[in-house]
């Protein structure tokens, strides 16, 4: 009761602040009744709460819709890897598994990096992951992403825990007035439409956004599951309120892990979302952000295994309330709070005879200072914790964050950042190994402590960008497919063996080095993006940790002889690594053998992307995109050696 | 629903508690909405919000020839490429206000439309980011009556119609009169006199 009380008075506080100030404010000047003869004699800054990148003590890696039209890429994944350290690789029956500078023993729900749409976390509440597959979100809808590494609690709160991925979808303004249209067709029989159209009154504008997507197979990994997803996005603008809302229904078939594919086991999931975001200037110093969001998720898992009739279910939802208070002292120095109310609920019966209703409260208070002492040097101090119940039995503390930029000369950046952030086991790590209604009650966050150094360089045609990072993962949550596990109620139906996270005694260690460089020659016409990630990434073993390739190469060229033409290379390399194999044998219930579990050497691979774009009018634009996946590419995941290529097609227009 | 076991006794008893907490969150943020907000008040005000009042105060000075789609006209279409900073500080700030008869519209023109824009456009500003559209769109637009804007250093030389010119903290702004006498655009005679330069 203390601490809800402390979040209690922390928001009252906010509440006495905000009249003072507005109270306070001051001269109030209109810049849009000066004329111009005032206008020249203003004085302004080029930053105030908004940053370019360039200049914010943390590393913001910014992706623009240009910048994805370049690039050739037609799925996110294949543009996140524009991103010095970021990792991805496809698992089992086609998610995607995205991590920054470690996977710590992977899983494909990328529950360790937070996932943010227009603001809003999109990061499930059973899973805290992404489990559905990112990489058919439409890249047309996308008008920046921005992504940061290591861990960022004390501005995004606990999510945040080895990376931020924020993607801003488009606004009415920026579309075509009669609305944008794409199709796209290509192999496994995968077809994808979306349709965009705006509404734009006086006072408000509106998007809404429909798309199909579909495959008869996974596009690169698998026989046999299909996939199919309808998303309806929105969003409204009245003034200063912003709305977002939508839904997403999803179907796929799973194939099997073993060597027998499944005939009949699938899943659908639904999902509704919406928030609201109130950005309140109360005077030039201080603003308000108010953000309600709702999300809600439903998944149904039909003849699980191939059981006939054999069913899973499950409800989750998350209701949070976020106020963020941005006060801003002088020019050189401001202050960020925020408090977030969390109420997630979850109910279901998957992996358990009966079902678990479960909702937890839970509060987070986070919050930075950035003052820049010299005109050459700024430095963010914050800090973020969190109140209230946890899925966790072991609380965590208060974590510190601390970044400092230093302007060596005007081209060149020195940035240094010592950072530590925390992220809550889900509930799927909590019950999925037990059949009573406790889970496991020894769960603890995982805590991530980092430093990093880095030097970025403006050049006349470019920049470059390195980076070395040491990290460190206190009770890593490792997830074993363990034999011995076996649900009595299950055995009957022949399913043996289930998920059994464990956390790590020691720490899990990563060290590397990131390096990105980007240059353009005649006039623009021909421009190269490349970049190298070194990662040395150790279990509290010693051994190499499974997924975590040492070597990693990404390199795009495009060239734009004319506005008719564009051609697009990619080269992405990944070195060789291990893989936990999963071999299925017929287990012995009474005697388990816990030997069929160990790690494998997974050779190096490497991927050929070739795009060529045609432009015959304004309104038309074509892309055919081919990706050579070499041979062995998808060892790595299922022992299955899969050769050959891809391609897809895909249409556009703008009337 | 399920089994309640200890953990999810005590989480739903203090659910009551949170739940009214989460309502006392609601109502308080009810009230702080309704503080008044200042848009463009700023005693220190951005880089972007002075280029948006710099193109306010264009589009007021400077004359459009009459077109056949004009009595058609209701919107006075303000394009922006390449710079996202000044596309919101517009949007929120310019757009809906009025121009003689005209509301304003802002939109974000993208890459390699600028050799289309839509028909109506009366002023058009460039980035200096985008260097290699600049040159582009000078050389396709510059018969039309779009006012070209830029921040582009040189840009005026080049043949555009007013560059945004930064000394340390202050902004200014160059005239090049080319395109308004090819165009049949009139800028008014208070533009040029406070103009840096003129180039005729």
């Amino acid at each position: 009761m203390f601490k809800v009380k402390a979040v209690l008075a922390m928001t009252l506080l906010a509440a006495v602040i905000v009249p003072l100030a507005v109270g306070d404010s001051g001269l109030q000047v209109d810049l849009l009744d000066m004329s111009l003869e005032e206008l020249t004699q203003m004085v302004f800054t080029s930053s105030r709460q908004v940053q370019e990148a360039n200049e914010t003590a943390a590393k913001v890696h910014v992706i623009t819709a240009e910048m994805i039209a370049a690039s050739g890429a037609q799925s996110l994944d294949q543009v996140l890897r524009l991103i010095p350290g970021f990792q991805v690789r496809t698992w089992l029956w086609g998610f995607t598994n995205t991590s920054i500078r470690g996977m710590v023993g992977g899983s494909p729900i990328n529950e360790r990096l937070l996932w943010m749409v227009d603001g809003v976390p999109i990061n499930d509440v059973r899973d805290a992951g992404i489990w559905t597959d990112v990489t058919v979100f439409p890249l047309e809808m996308i008008e920046r992403i921005e992504v940061m590494s290591g861990p960022h609690s004390s501005v995004y709160g606990s999510s945040a825990f080895q990376g931020v991925v924020s993607i801003f979808t488009k606004q009415a303004e920026d579309l075509s007035e009669e609305g944008e249209f794409s199709f796209a067709y290509g192999r496994n029989s995968t077809r994808s439409a979306l349709a965009s159209i705006p509404l734009i009154g006086d006072k408000s504008s509106s998007v809404l956004a429909v798309q199909n997507y579909k495959t008869d197979e996974h596009r690169i990994v698998s026989d046999y599951s299909g996939k199919a997803v309808t998303w309806v996005r929105g969003q409204t603008r009245v003034g200063k309120l912003k709305a977002y809302y939508g839904g997403r229904s999803f179907s796929m078939k799973y194939p099997s892990i073993f060597a027998t594919p499944y005939e009949n086991y699938s899943e659908t999931r639904s999902e509704i979302y919406g928030n609201l975001q109130y950005d309140l200037e109360i005077n030039p110093n201080l603003s308000l952000l108010l953000l309600p969001s709702y999300h809600f998720w439903h998944d149904h898992f039909w003849d699980f295994g191939d059981v006939p009739g054999l069913q899973y279910h499950q409800d989750s939802y998350r209701l949070s309330n976020l106020a963020q208070l941005r006060a801003k002292f002088d020019d050189r120095t401001n202050l960020t709070l925020a408090i977030a109310l969390h109420r997630e609920a979850y109910e279901g019966n998957d992996f358990h005879p009966d079902h678990r209703d479960l909702s937890l409260n839970r509060a987070e208070a986070f919050g930075e200072f950035a003052i820049e002492l010299f005109d050459w040097f700024k430095v963010d101090i914050g800090a973020s914790s969190q109140f209230g119940e946890t899925v966790s039995t072991k609380k965590t503390g208060i974590h510190p964050r601390i970044a400092a930029l230093t302007k060596i000369t005007e081209s060149l950046r020195l940035r240094t950042s010592y950072s530590t952030g925390y992220r809550e086991p889900s509930w799927w790590h909590r019950y999925i190994n037990t059949v009573d209604a406790e889970g496991n009650p020894d769960l603890f966050a995982e805590e991530l402590k980092a430093y990093e150094i880095s030097l970025e360089y403006d050049f006349s045609h470019g920049s470059a960008y390195l980076s070395y990072f040491n990290q460190k993962v206190e009770h890593g949550m490792l997830e074993i497919y363990d034999p011995s596990l076996a649900d009595p109620d299950y055995l009957e139906y022949g399913i043996f063996g289930k998920f059994n996270p464990v956390q790590a005694e020691g720490e899990f260690e990563m060290q590397g080095l990131d390096f990105s460089g980007s240059t353009d020659w005649f006039d623009g016409r021909m421009n190269l993006k490349a970049g190298y990630s070194y990662l040395d990434s150790k279990q509290p073993d010693g051994r190499d940790t499974p997924y975590d390739a040492k070597h990693r190469i990404n390199a795009f060229v495009q060239i734009t002889p004319n506005r008719l033409w564009s051609f697009n290379y990619g080269l992405h390399v990944v070195g060789k690594t291990v893989d936990a194999e999963l071999e299925y044998v017929p287990i012995d219930v009474e005697e388990p053998d816990l030997g069929l579990i160990g790690l494998r050497d997974v050779d190096a691979y490497m991927i050929h992307q070739l795009t060529l774009g045609i432009r015959p009018t304004e309104n038309w634009e074509f892309k055919l995109g081919v990706w050579d996946i070499g041979n062995d590419v998808y060892q790595e995941y299922l022992g299955v050696d899969q050769q050959g290529g891809l391609w897809m097609a895909r249409i556009g227009y703008r009337p | 629903m399920g089994r309640a076991g200890p953990f999810f006794g005590r989480a739903k008893h203090r659910a009551r508690r949170l739940f009214s907490l989460n309502a006392a969150f609601a109502i308080l943020c009810l009230l702080l909405s309704s503080t008044p907000a200042y848009v463009f008040a700023s005693q220190t005000p951005l880089e972007s919000e002075i280029k948006a009042a710099f193109l306010l105060n264009f589009a007021k000075l400077v004359i459009w020839p009459d077109s056949e789609s004009d009595s058609m006209e209701e919107d006075f279409l303000i394009g922006i490429h390449g710079d996202s900073q000044l596309l919101k500080v517009c949007r929120e700030g310019l757009q809906g206000k009025a121009v003689g008869a005209l509301k304003i519209k802002v939109l974000k023109v993208g890459e390699g439309e600028t050799f289309d824009l839509p028909v109506g456009m009366k002023i058009l500003f460039i980035s200096k980011e985008h260097k290699i559209d600049i040159e582009r769109t000078i050389a396709s637009v510059t018969d039309r009556p779009v006012l070209l804007v830029s921040d582009h250093a040189g840009f005026a030389h080049m043949g555009g119609s007013i560059e945004l010119v930064q000394d340390k903290n202050h902004m200014g702004f160059e005239i090049n009169r080319a395109q308004e006498f090819r165009s049949g655009m009139k800028i008014n005679s208070r533009l040029l006199r406070i103009a840096q330069q003129v180039v005729d």
